[in-house]
């Protein structure tokens, strides 16, 4: 009869830890409320027993009794210490954008209705090594230019923290360029449908290296000062999984991908710093980056008459190796109300093998009416020295020339959902040639002037 | 005439009842053991934001909040921080996704809030002033 008793607590015991991740908290919190119940009931009746002598199994009994209570116990603190560890946090933007004609740099807008073009989704796990260091992944799956949605881990970094004030971490990690290139993927961190082209479409995105994050203070101005270095590879354009090629240098290589022109470039010699500060309601951002570009610009297709003459698949068009200089300023105001946000940034090539030199930026005003903030964002894009050696090697004149007005507006739908809809218009685009957004990207009859509209849901958890 | 002096007396009686149902005064405590006697509104918004982990004087703290629906942390991020939910989730998911903070840990309420701060140097934490006991030090009060 006991020795039945005792096993089932013991049964249920050993049940306890599989069926753990199928219940709830709550679930768990009350099983164990009971079995601590059972137990101390068994507990008073083996106590009734001694006392009137009738038991043969009374110390052993005890003792499994103390056995189980400590195994749970185990149990439990061994989740609850998990479930410390371990936090998950994610992401999501859904859309449907609308263009007078197709644009494929970054977000794959076209003449129909695109609900895949903005879409993502994300997902975040940062796991506690100990008391200084975690392990982060963040997850990023789109579908952009593929028929299937690929993920890329976009972070991949182990962090330790070497003070209080500062975190050193090596992995994968996203360049910190301008203000929101470091979520750039969270459409909930920024007011618009997707930030600026003529800033933040970019090739580099993550580095494969190492940062530091040295927290200080100035009176009342916090700063965040981040060092990094590293090198990237960029994917064959062929096999980018947006079907397209993004590269944070003057000339727009859509016309790269409408010639189908394969160019496979080494960044190496990656490095820079970046100086946040924020003040009351100002934030800026300061950043210089360095990086040596190394790479082959191989033809894909038959170019025929129009890449050149003569040009057949297989052939190198051009052996690229330069040195970038990139310099970014950005400043935003917030006060909960009014949004106000400037961005500079400007790109200097040594030798303009590639790309030439540029300067692009950004403004954007907003304001927010309780759960509405309508914006509008004005960005240019241009280039100072048109004429890199490879375009002049192909008789054309790339360039990075390109203006946009924006209206939108973004709702808080909750606090963790917001839906935004945007009017963009693109225009000064100069179609002139191989290396332009003319050639294949932005390009309507006249090549020079593009409208999208897009709504989006972004959500947070 | 009579009818508006009758509606405007019940509109300030009604504007009395919320502005003292609105007045839970909010109090930012430490452990009695901490040697700062007050801190400003912005000092404990920096805290909370993960701005700042230390008190003027260089002692370290680590904020702890309270769960969303307790009427302590709405009447806190309302006062002192100034942010509403929306704000603060797109704030801390700048945060979160680049790895550079993440949101203070949440106690279920007032009492568990005094509980830990009365037991540890170098937590910082919100509670309804009236809540408060000797068990800890208050920073900041604000109405």
């Amino acid at each position: 009869m006991y020795k039945k008793k005792q096993l089932v607590i013991m049964m249920a015991a050993m049940a306890v830890a599989p069926m753990a991740h199928a219940m709830t908290d709550a679930e768990i919190e009350a099983r164990f409320q009971k079995y601590e119940e059972q137990i101390q009931a068994l507990k008073s009746e083996v106590k009734d027993l001694k006392a009137t002598g009738g038991v043969v199994y009374v110390e052993d009994m005890d003792k499994q009794t103390q056995r189980n209570t400590k195994q749970i116990d185990s149990i439990k603190s061994k989740m609850d210490a998990e479930a410390e560890k371990l936090r998950i946090n994610g992401f999501m933007t859904a859309g449907v954008s609308h263009g007078d004609d197709a644009i494929e740099a970054g977000y794959e807008v076209d003449d129909n209705p695109n609900f895949r073009g903005d879409a993502l989704a994300g997902i975040q796990f940062n796991y506690a090594l100990g008391e200084n260091s975690s392990a982060v992944v963040q997850l990023v799956s789109r579908s952009r230019g593929n028929e299937s949605w690929e993920t890329n881990a976009e972070w991949a970094y182990i962090d330790y923290s070497l003070s209080q004030n500062l975190d050193v971490r090596m992995g994968r990690l996203r360049i910190p360029l301008y203000l929101y290139s470091e979520t750039i993927d969270v459409g909930y961190s920024y007011p618009w449908v997707r930030p600026p082209l003529q800033l933040y479409q970019t090739t580099l995105t993550s580095y494969d290296g190492a940062d530091l994050l040295y927290k200080f203070s100035t009176g009342s101005v916090n700063h965040t000062l981040q060092p990094f270095a590293g090198s990237s590879t960029s994917n064959n354009q062929t096999d980018q999984p947006y079907g397209y090629f993004r590269v944070p240098v003057p000339a727009n290589p859509l016309g790269i991908t409408a010639m189908a022109a394969d160019l496979q470039l080494d960044f190496k010699d990656l490095y820079g710093i970046t100086l946040n500060s924020t003040y009351g309601n100002w934030t800026t951002k300061l950043t210089t980056m360095h990086l040596t570009l190394d790479g082959t610009l191989v033809a894909v297709d038959n170019l025929g008459a129009a890449g050149g003459g003569g040009i057949v698949a297989g052939d190198p068009l051009a052996q690229i190796s330069d040195n970038l200089n990139y310099y970014a300023a950005g400043t935003m105001y917030d006060n909960g109300s009014l949004l106000a946000m400037l961005e500079v940034a400007t790109i200097r090539a040594d030798r303009e093998v590639l790309f030439g030199d540029s300067v692009e930026g950004q403004g954007t005003l907003g304001y927010r009416i309780d759960k509405w903030t309508p914006y509008t964002t004005y960005a240019w894009g241009q280039s100072i020295n048109d004429a890199s050696q490879l375009a002049q090697s192909f008789g054309a004149t790339p360039n990075r020339n390109m203006k946009s007005i924006s209206l939108g507006v973004r709702r808080e739908l909750t606090d963790q959902l917001d839906a935004k809809f945007e009017w963009t218009n693109y225009y000064d685009m100069e179609n002139n040639g191989f290396l332009s957004p003319g050639a294949g990207g932005l390009n309507d009859s006249l090549g020079d002037d593009a409208n999208v509209y897009t709504f989006t849901l972004d959500a947070v958890f | 005439m009579k009818k508006s002096i009758i509606k405007t007396m019940a509109f300030a009686a009604s504007s009395i009842m919320l502005a003292s149902m609105a007045q839970a005064e909010i109090a930012v405590i430490v452990n009695n053991s901490v040697s700062v006697q007050s801190i400003s509104a912005d000092v404990a918004a920096n805290i909370f934001l993960g701005k700042v982990n230390e008190l003027p004087g260089g002692i370290r703290m680590v904020p702890i909040d309270q769960e969303d629906g307790q009427k302590a942390h709405a009447e806190f991020y309302n006062k002192v921080v100034k942010k509403d939910a929306a704000q603060l989730n797109a704030y801390w998911s700048r945060l979160i996704f680049t790895g550079k903070g993440e949101p203070p840990k949440k106690m279920a309420d007032n009492a568990d809030v005094l509980a830990l701060v009365a037991a540890n140097p170098n937590i910082i934490g919100y509670v309804d002033a009236s809540a408060v006991t000797s068990s800890v030090k208050v920073l900041l009060r604000v109405p």
